[in-house]
């Protein structure tokens, strides 16, 4: 129930919301029934609904929700609500040359699709558990979005279906929730459905938080949510190329004519591949491609599930850093962005000049291991 | 008190009992995984009988049969997911002619494997019975715990079948075959001032460890994962056997 003190508490919330974003902002995103205001930012959602569902259509639904590296710029002013849907269920993943093991998804890539809102956006998220079906990502999608399109424009882990039925769940970290109602686990067969509300800017990790959560995210189960900060970044209108990059390991072992998940490899830090995004040539094969002069925004989050990441751009200096995301975490010049599991920073940096430019961990132990890629840079116009 | 049980264990060995063919399960001290009781790290098992494998979908079949309460067409969706018998041809048959005799069913929910197994006479095994026989598989069989664990881990990781033949009791599956209810499925678990049902939280793990290496996770991990089925949900790897009271069958 809302009370005569939360409704006062929350217009208020709402006008210095607004006077805050310098009236630029819709704000279409109203406080709902029980939900309350601190701040200007919501709490009090309503929980989760568990229920079955004979849905069987794409399982990855939204327009602002992308493949890796692509982000799906913000083409609307204000805030909005965006209805999102990401099944998990598994799939047979290459994630080096030869190398393919049964992942637990979401959506059908490890790491999973990318999720693009504004802080302040309300989300209605929508996930069945489909680790039961065999679920085929790579055939024609009426009426896709982004994500299918752009992953099917470039298969770099040759998804093939699979099932391996598990109880799943999602943890959004970009979520201010109780986790023990959002993010609770579901059966095989189960639809959960739940909202959260961008409350804060940032790059944030999506993950299962079933246990072992060790497992669940060294099976594949991750991705990012970019949450853009509601007055942007200073340098928006400088941008020339925006890219998301989400560094993880995989803790593999030969079993016959596949790979297998290694408990003991995981426990002990030990990892067989470190990627960005989820493959050791993903950004070798398909580089990212700029021009000399440009400048270059990476969205990079380091999933772990357990390491760090030293993330460097050899040749070049991030000119502007903005740690987790967040506009107010602001750092010039540095050369490289320490991150723990589940650290995440925007970083920019201008193209000095035509050529070839690697992204590693610097700690070369994980480069060595996969964790590089390339950017190649064209002449400008002169 | 160990004696008289090794002897009756003796006495009872491949006594036929009710339903599919069933071993003695031997009583015996089990030292649990998990420490579902921080103060009980032992727990007395007595001798019971359990089904040499588990339930086939010819004998689900003849369940239905005789129970049509519990044909696709008629269980109340109180007790079973849309998954219940799927891929079944019609409400009594299960399309097994071209598969081996004695393919364990499948597409079951906890309610409908408790009838199965109450209209046997038996019920389904317990938490401690179940994860006993585990460990009674392993250490009378030798299996070493690193091997143990990747078999675990890769049956639930890829559904990698396990490569393993019981020499000591005569039972089949448990590890690898199919995942099987068990009566007591969800853990119970004090979270501050809260019950957690599901099995722990994210990464809550090593308060209810006995022992952090590699055999303990792949066990946690079953625990860990079947907490998380409802009574009424069913897949396409998850079956059952029935355990009976030893004594009924004297």
């Amino acid at each position: 129930m809302i009370t005569v003190r939360s409704v006062a508490r929350m217009t208020g919330g709402v006008l210095l919301a607004m006077f805050i974003a310098g009236c630029s902002q819709t704000p279409t995103n109203h406080l709902k029934d029980g939900e309350f205001m601190i701040d200007g930012k919501i709490f009090g959602l309503a929980e989760a609904e568990v229920f079955t569902e004979d849905y069987a259509g794409p399982p990855v639904v939204g327009d602002y929700v992308t493949a890796l590296p692509f982000l799906k710029p913000l083409d609307y002013k204000g805030n909005k609500t965006h209805e999102v849907r990401i099944d998990t269920f598994s799939q047979m993943v290459e994630v080096a040359p030869g190398v393919s093991f049964n992942a637990w998804t979401y959506g059908g890539t490890v790491p999973g699709p990318t999720l693009h809102v504004r802080e302040g956006d309300r989300v209605i998220f929508t996930m069945k558990n489909r680790s039961d079906e065999e679920v085929v990502v790579t055939d024609p999608v009426k009426g896709m979005g982004p994500f299918y399109s752009q992953l099917q424009g470039n298969l770099y882990q040759k998804n093939r279906p699979s099932t391996s039925p598990m109880p799943h769940s999602m943890d959004f970290h970009s979520g201010t929730v109780a986790a023990d109602d959002k993010w609770r686990t579901i059966a095989p067969g189960e639809t959960i459905r739940f909202e959260w509300v961008a409350n804060y800017p940032g790059v944030y990790m999506y993950h299962c938080g079933t246990p072992s959560v060790l497992m669940h995210t060294a099976m594949g189960q991750y991705g990012a949510v970019v949450v853009s900060p509601k007055n942007g970044f200073p340098t928006d209108d400088k941008v020339d190329h925006e890219f998301v990059i989400v560094q993880s390991e995989y803790y593999l072992e030969k079993a016959g004519d596949t790979y297998i998940y290694n408990h003991q490899a995981a426990m002990a830090r030990d990892p067989s591949h470190v990627t960005f995004n989820g493959h050791v040539s993903a950004l070798i094969d398909s580089p990212l491609r700029v021009k000399e002069g440009d400048r270059v925004r990476l969205y990079v989050l380091n999933a772990g599930p357990s390491d760090t990441s030293s993330f460097h751009v050899i040749g070049a200096i991030l000119d502007r850093v903005w740690y987790e995301g967040n506009v107010e975490n602001e750092w010039r010049g540095m050369q490289t962005v320490l991150l723990g599991a589940s650290n995440s920073a925007v970083m920019e940096f201008i193209v000095p000049e035509a050529g070839l430019y690697k992204l590693v961990d610097h700690e070369f132990a994980d480069a060595e291991r996969g964790a590089a890629g390339t950017m190649i840079a064209t002449p400008r116009d002169r | 008190m160990r004696l008289h049980r090794l002897l009756l264990t003796v006495c009872l060995l491949n006594v036929p009992a009710w339903g599919s063919d069933s071993v003695v399960i031997p009583g015996g001290d089990f030292q649990p995984p998990v420490l579902l009781d921080r103060e009980i790290q032992t727990t007395e098992v007595e001798a019971f009988l359990l089904d040499a494998a588990p339930v086939s979908k010819t004998a689900f079949a003849e369940f239905v049969t005789t129970h049509p309460e519990w044909r696709r067409s008629a269980a109340p969706r109180l007790f079973r997911d849309g998954g219940y018998l799927r891929n079944w041809t019609s409400d009594l048959d299960p399309g097994v002619e071209q598969e081996a005799q004695g393919t364990p069913v499948t597409h079951v929910s906890w309610y409908a494997a408790r009838a199965f197994c109450h209209s046997r006479g038996g019920h389904l095994p317990s938490m401690t019975q179940w994860e006993y026989v585990v460990s009674l598989l392993r250490e009378k069989n030798q299996v070493p715990d690193d091997e143990y664990a990747r078999w675990v881990f890769g049956w639930y990781g890829a559904q990698r079948p396990v490569d393993f033949v019981d020499r000591a009791l005569g039972i089949k599956g448990m590890l690898g075959l199919v995942n099987e209810w068990i009566e007591d499925y969800q853990l119970l678990l004090s979270n501050g001032e809260q019950i957690d049902f599901g099995g722990g939280s994210c990464g809550d793990t090593a308060r209810l460890m006995v022992k952090y290496d590699n055999a303990h996770y792949a066990s946690f991990l079953r625990y860990q994962s079947r907490s998380n089925y409802t009574p009424v949900t069913t897949t396409s790897n998850l079956g059952f056997r029935c355990a009976y009271p030893l004594e009924g069958a004297l």
